[in-house]
């Protein structure tokens, strides 16, 4: 368990594909587009609804069976990521 | 209607693929790899190649695994490609807003996501935006402030707002194209479209928590009908899936296009862009529209009119004679005069002598009135 106590999900403006192995993401006003694969998809796809930290590692941990401890520190890197990058936000 | 029975190739299997009714095929080995290869440049152009992961992905398009990571490659770049394209819209909605110039998106963005379940399915290499005539000029600044240049200059001034169909611009930074248009076609058929009822209903979509403004589905099949019909020689797939995929998802009533395509006198046009599609994507099922496309009697004068459309040679003088006889007095000779002394302009004309110019005006009016 972390001691973070926000919840994340997508931001609403941002442009999006979902492509065969990959979710393609900009954000207008320029830059270049991201492109997420693998367990990022799956970051991309259960954060559609608000959901803590924890909550996230725990499912994805579900779905590749593995331990959340395993994972956490992938996790928390691409959730900065994608955070620095406005492409998720701090939900309510 | 009887439809004409031709070979089903690789590409208008994919053009037609899910559509139900199409009794097209594909083939049940995969391409050699130069056939794939033009089978590639082929889905690229056509604006199919969603069309064609979602084939390949059902084992319709059978394809080997190096052919379909290609074909995954081009698919994500075709993909990039209309996100930045999408990006762009939004730069030029905000500004065209900050300056109260109504806008409406037309073909493949709005394509994309409003007629298709998915937008991957749909590409798009280009972003074409309606703007009313009235608010033409000051598009066309808006534009030139977000780095864009015009393709070619208008002959005269004014003479796009008041007669053209509108212009292509291209940013300056990246080539990015925006057709910037004041209606669907150039000469008496775009002159034809009725701008009451062209702005007086929208649908729109969402892109990046922001509404975008479009045409309804009634105007946006007949646009594509047009695009269809007088636009390229050899349409893109894109455009006659467009259509029947409007026509077959059901979003439009039969008598509402009929009705919009009448106030415009382009019923010959939506009949033969419905008849193109139905044919060339071997569409078996006979639906209300389709069943009416195949029955209108299309006149040898408004098929001739059409020809020149694709004609080079006197195309332009005769369409230009055509948009003259349906101008008020007041407008006609400032047409004619930006047409036979252009300023600056694009026009082949231009290039003329006073004498070639009248001889080739003389030889399309003869050919429009006869």
């Amino acid at each position: 368990m972390t001691n973070d106590p926000l919840r994340y999900v997508r931001s609403d403006a941002v442009l999006t594909r979902e492509v065969e192995t990959a979710v393609l993401l900009l954000r207008p006003g320029g830059g270049d587009v991201l492109s997420l694969s693998g367990a990022g998809t799956t970051i991309w796809e259960l954060l559609r609804r608000p959901m803590s930290f924890d909550e996230l590692v725990q499912q994805l941990a579900e779905r590749f069976h593995v331990s959340p401890t395993e994972i956490a520190d992938d996790v928390r890197s691409t959730v900065d990521s994608l955070l620095d990058q406005a492409m998720l936000r701090a939900a309510a | 209607m009887t439809p004409t029975a031709t070979p089903s190739t690789q590409v208008e299997a994919v053009a037609a693929h899910g559509l139900l009714g199409s009794r097209t095929t594909f083939d049940e080995a995969p391409p050699t790899d130069d056939a794939f290869a033009d089978l590639l440049r082929r889905l690229t152009g056509h604006r199919i190649l969603g069309l064609a992961v979602s084939a390949a992905s059902v084992q319709q398009l059978r394809l080997t695994g190096e052919q379909t990571e290609r074909l995954y490659a081009a698919h994500t770049e075709a993909m990039c490609v209309c996100l930045h394209l999408e990006a762009c819209l939004l730069d030029l909605q905000a500004t065209f807003d900050a300056d109260g110039i109504p806008m409406r998106v037309v073909k493949g963005p709005a394509s994309a996501h409003l007629d298709y379940a998915d937008p991957t399915l749909r590409a798009f290499g280009d972003l074409d935006v309606l703007v009313p005539s009235d608010s033409f000029d000051r598009a066309a600044l808006r534009l030139g402030d977000l780095g864009f240049h015009r393709d070619t200059p208008e002959p005269r001034p004014n003479f796009d707002r008041r007669f053209g169909k509108g212009a292509t611009f291209i940013a300056t930074s990246d080539g990015t194209n925006v057709d910037l248009h004041r209606t669907f076609v150039m000469g008496p058929l775009g002159l034809q479209v009725r701008q009451d009822e062209l702005w007086a209903d929208t649908e729109s979509f969402m892109l990046a928590g922001r509404k975008i403004a479009a045409l309804t589905a009634p105007q946006r099949l007949l646009a594509s009908c047009y695009n269809a019909v007088v636009g390229d020689h050899d349409p893109r797939l894109a455009t006659l899936r467009d259509i029947a995929q409007v026509i077959l998802s059901g979003e439009v009533e039969t008598s509402d296009v009929i009705e919009l395509a009448r106030s415009w006198q382009s019923t010959h046009v939506l009949a033969l862009g419905v008849r193109a599609a139905w044919e060339r994507l071997d569409i078996a099922d006979v639906v209300g529209l389709s069943a009416w496309a195949s029955s209108l009697d299309i006149s040898d004068q408004a098929r001739r009119e059409l020809d020149l459309y694709h004609d080079d040679a006197a195309g332009y003088a005769g369409l230009s004679w055509a948009v003259a006889r349906i101008l008020p007095m007041r407008e006609r000779a400032a047409f004619l005069t930006a047409l036979a002394f252009p300023r600056g302009g694009r026009l082949g004309a231009a290039r003329w002598g006073i004498r070639q110019r009248a001889r080739r005006a003389v030889r399309g009016y003869t050919r429009v009135s006869s």
